[in-house]
């Protein structure tokens, strides 16, 4: 095991951008170093901030983390259309390490091709996938959501033609195709949910290259600030995350507004995170539900990722409103590491995740209607709050998930 | 109009049931079979004016063949209803850009005329045969490049060696879409298949020549499949792009593969090679092509006399958007399409190759076919091997449906003159 020698690429820093996969990715990166295992981290940066027009630059002075100023790519068939970079510089840097394992946390803004490339230059490495929604299957951004805003579960290239009328069927066809002839040469998948690996199975990938695990906690600088739940938090509920429909914020404020005033008044609701890359419509329509609603639903704008347990700690519920299937939440992690249940819609890897009944509630997806009646539920049935902060567990650390990459490696 | 060195003249007169026509040129041929047809630009400039009535056929169609060299000469024309009339035409010298004048002369009739066949035969047909066989080409010295070691050759061989033949030559005509390449490749790239395979892209179109041309160094760097470019300088169409790659081709084998044709899986060209050489007396072998839902694109061609268009031949798909699942096994067969079609490199050569006198693309595969049935092979199709067509590429190439409508029916008439006994004794 000692032996190893770990490439991990990633669509982005966290340092430059605060996804899900960015901080999943570079935590794997942390901990492997920790235990004294050569680790390479390599991030994608938008074009244009290297040095001197080098493609690949250094982090750290020891190069162990490298910053790909990778040409912009294909967003279609997620294809690098910089093929010399490709078979030139990347396979210089993969000659140069020699990786064991090449573990990619994506392959959106690097390109398909470097899989190619680890599979001709590093034949002996094992290649290691991390599946983080679903946009080998789905155009959409992958998060199989029609354009129309209905639930999609199958892409197929003339339903896809419909969601993209200006895409031919027979091109969506050939994007499949084209996307299965990287991922075939892939030895492992690592899929967050089971709901996602069911998904990618039901696509065409075998299921035996399937490993469902989740990415891993990594430490929390704010851990030290939270609060146990107490009964009078069972009033209060909290959304955070990016704002946008699909994260389901309007299906939130619509539930608040059908529930009665007398309900109302005895609620407290925060809404935490950003709506900066919504369009004007978006929050136009926002404002028009948050009106009368002053009292009960306030709204705080971005946080920082320090502040999350903070912020959680002061309220009793979490709420992950998505209409979207979503693969595993980041958020949902977080409320399990604070002890507080979440309310979340029943579809997808948040219905996986927040088992109903135990630590959690469902409501039905784009139902505000539903999602009102499961609140009050959550404020004023005796006993309720207690039990399921009483079944939630503790999400997996990042220590933990290297222990079992590490067998998959 | 000006068709090579003849003429076809399209007249029109008011009121159509009194003019008696007929035409002399200076070698004083009365060409007198013209044709009526209908004239809806003229029919509705006289509703206009409220001249309208005695019916739509105010129009005349006549073939005048010419001898080479006669250009510049003069037509007489006699127009007998009000006494004789002479009427000199000045006919322009033959145009080398020969497509234009096709189009031209194509719109000029309608399917739906009741005497299509004595149109065809008499005046449409020989004139767009004239036309198209005056058509410039160009000097056939095409560039040939190639991207990687050729296949065949030993890592080793002294400059100037003969590299040893591959087994196979794919030749695979571009035109409009050059992308099509890149996912061609990332499919063929981990095909153990293709060590021995000669990989042939026939550039038949000069507007996209450059930008592909910028690629290849990048395509062969990632895939490290060899390949050969070939670029004719203009386009030639489907039959003279293949023509003009078997010319370079050094496998023993051709297959001709169209860009849109994707594999479902590797291992489909052994196994075509290997059901070719299995199979004695075989002269094309086809193989069943599916659409982007799975059904069937194509599973073999079969003649079908169409009574919309004068009873001629016309190459039938059946089970064309069914399921396929049931259509399994090899079977001697009359047709099959080119779009993906496996041939003796000799046999193709001794044939002639793929007929150019289609214009554009169609019919040209049921012609090798034919050609090679008459030669005394017999044709397969093995239905258990599978490949995507994506047919799309091939379409607006010409133009609007009527046009296209009017181009199928010249090369199905071409085609029907051809092998319409040939045909009836297949089917005998």
């Amino acid at each position: 095991m000692s032996a190893e020698r770990v490439m991990i690429l990633a669509h982005g820093h966290p340092d430059f951008s605060l996804g899900g996969g960015e901080i999943a990715a570079h935590g794997q990166w942390a901990e492997l170093r920790r235990r004294g295992i050569p680790t390479m981290f390599i991030a994608r940066v938008a074009q244009g901030t290297s040095p001197a027009g080098a493609w690949f630059s250094t982090r750290s002075a020891d190069g162990s983390e490298m910053l790909f100023n990778a040409p912009h790519t294909n967003n279609f068939r997620h294809s690098q259309p910089n093929l010399a970079v490709v078979f030139t510089e990347f396979r210089e840097l993969l000659e140069r390490f020699a990786p064991t394992v090449v573990h990619f946390h994506h392959y959106v803004h690097l390109g398909l091709e470097l899989v190619r490339e680890v599979r001709k230059s590093a034949p002996g490495a094992k290649i290691v996938m991390t599946l983080h929604e679903y946009l080998a299957i789905c155009n959409a951004q992958g998060q199989m959501l029609k354009t129309s805003g209905t639930l999609c579960t199958k892409a197929a290239p003339l339903d896809c033609h419909f969601c993209f009328p200006d895409v031919s069927p027979q091109d969506f066809f050939m994007r499949n195709l084209f996307i299965k002839s990287f991922l075939n040469l892939v030895d492992r998948f690592i899929c967050p949910s089971a709901f996602l690996r069911d998904r990618y199975v039901a696509w065409g990938i075998p299921s035996e290259k399937m490993e469902v695990l989740e990415n891993g906690q990594p430490p929390d600088a704010g851990e030290a600030r939270r609060v146990a739940p107490s009964a009078r938090m069972r009033a209060s509920f909290v959304a955070l995350g990016q704002l946008s429909a699909r994260k389901g914020t309007l299906v939130l404020l619509e539930a608040v507004r059908l529930l009665p005033k007398r309900v109302r008044s005895q609620m407290q609701i925060e809404i935490h995170g950003s709506a900066q890359y919504e369009r004007a419509d978006f929050l136009a329509d926002c404002a028009k539900l948050c009106k009368g609603l002053e009292d009960t639903v306030r709204m705080f704008g971005p946080y920082r990722p320090g502040d999350v347990s903070d912020i959680i700690s002061r309220h009793g519920w979490v709420i992950t409103p998505s209409i979207w299937w979503e693969n595993s939440p980041l958020v949902i992690q977080e409320a399990f590491a604070c002890g507080r249940p979440v309310i979340c819609s029943n579809v997808g890897g948040m219905a996986e995740k927040v088992r109903a009944g135990i630590d959690g509630l469902h409501f039905r997806v784009g139902s505000s209607g539903d999602l009102a009646a499961v609140m009050e539920r959550a404020m004023s049935e005796p006993g309720l709050f207690e039990q399921l902060c009483g079944g939630v567990r503790q999400p997996p650390s990042v220590a933990q998930t290297i222990d079992r990459l590490l067998e998959v490696y | 109009m000006s068709c090579g060195s003849s003429m076809l003249a399209m007249i029109f007169s008011w009121p159509p049931q009194r003019v008696q026509l007929s035409i002399s040129t200076p070698n004083n041929d009365v060409a007198a079979n013209w044709i009526r047809c209908a004239r809806a630009d003229v029919s509705s400039h006289l509703a206009q004016r409220g001249a309208g009535g005695g019916g739509p056929d105010h129009g005349f169609v006549c073939f005048i063949p010419q001898p080479a060299g006669s250009i510049g000469a003069h037509l007489a024309i006699e127009i007998g209803s009000a006494g004789p009339k002479r009427v000199r035409i000045a006919t322009a010298p033959a145009s080398e850009m020969a497509m234009p004048t096709v189009r031209m002369i194509l719109n000029t009739f309608n399917s739906r005329h009741p005497q299509l066949r004595q149109l065809l035969d008499r005046h449409v047909g020989p004139a767009v045969d004239a036309a198209w066989s005056a058509r410039y080409r160009a000097p056939v010295t095409p560039i040939v490049e190639h991207f990687g070691a050729p296949a065949g050759a030993p890592a080793a061989a002294p400059a100037g060696a003969p590299a040893a033949a591959p087994e196979v030559s794919l030749i695979v005509p571009l035109f409009g879409r050059h992308d099509f390449v890149e996912y061609q490749l990332a499919l063929f790239a981990d095909d153990p298949d293709f060590r021995n395979a000669e990989l042939i892209y026939v550039v038949d179109d000069p507007y996209i020549f450059e930008e592909f041309r910028g690629r290849c160094d990048g395509l062969y760097g990632m895939y490290r499949i060899p390949f050969t470019v070939v670029y004719p300088h203009s386009n030639l169409g489907f039959a003279g792009a293949n023509n003009c790659g078997a010319k370079v081709a050094r496998g023993k084998h051709l297959l001709l593969m169209n860009s849109d044709v994707m594999p479902k899986q590797n291992g489909w060209l052994g196994a075509m090679l290997a059901s070719y050489r299995n199979t004695p007396g075989i002269g094309i072998l086809g193989v069943k092509l599916l659409y982007e839902n799975g059904s069937v694109q194509h599973a073999g061609m079969e003649f079908r006399r169409s009574t919309a268009w004068a009873n001629m031949w016309i190459n039938y798909h059946p089970f064309k958007g069914q399921s396929g699942l049931g259509l399994q096994g090899l079977h001697a067969i009359d047709a099959v399409t080119a779009a993906c079609v496996l041939i003796e490199a000799d046999l193709y050569r001794t044939l002639g190759g793929l007929s150019e006198e289609y214009i554009v693309g169609d019919f040209e595969d049921s012609d090798l076919c034919l050609r090679a049935l008459e030669a005394g092979r017999r044709n397969y199709l093995a239905l258990d091997i599978e490949l995507y067509h994506l047919e799309r590429q091939s379409q607006n190439r010409v133009g609007d449906g009527t046009l296209r409508t009017n181009l199928s029916i010249y090369n199905c008439w071409r085609h029907d003159r051809r092998w319409s006994g040939f045909i009836a004794g297949l089917k005998a």
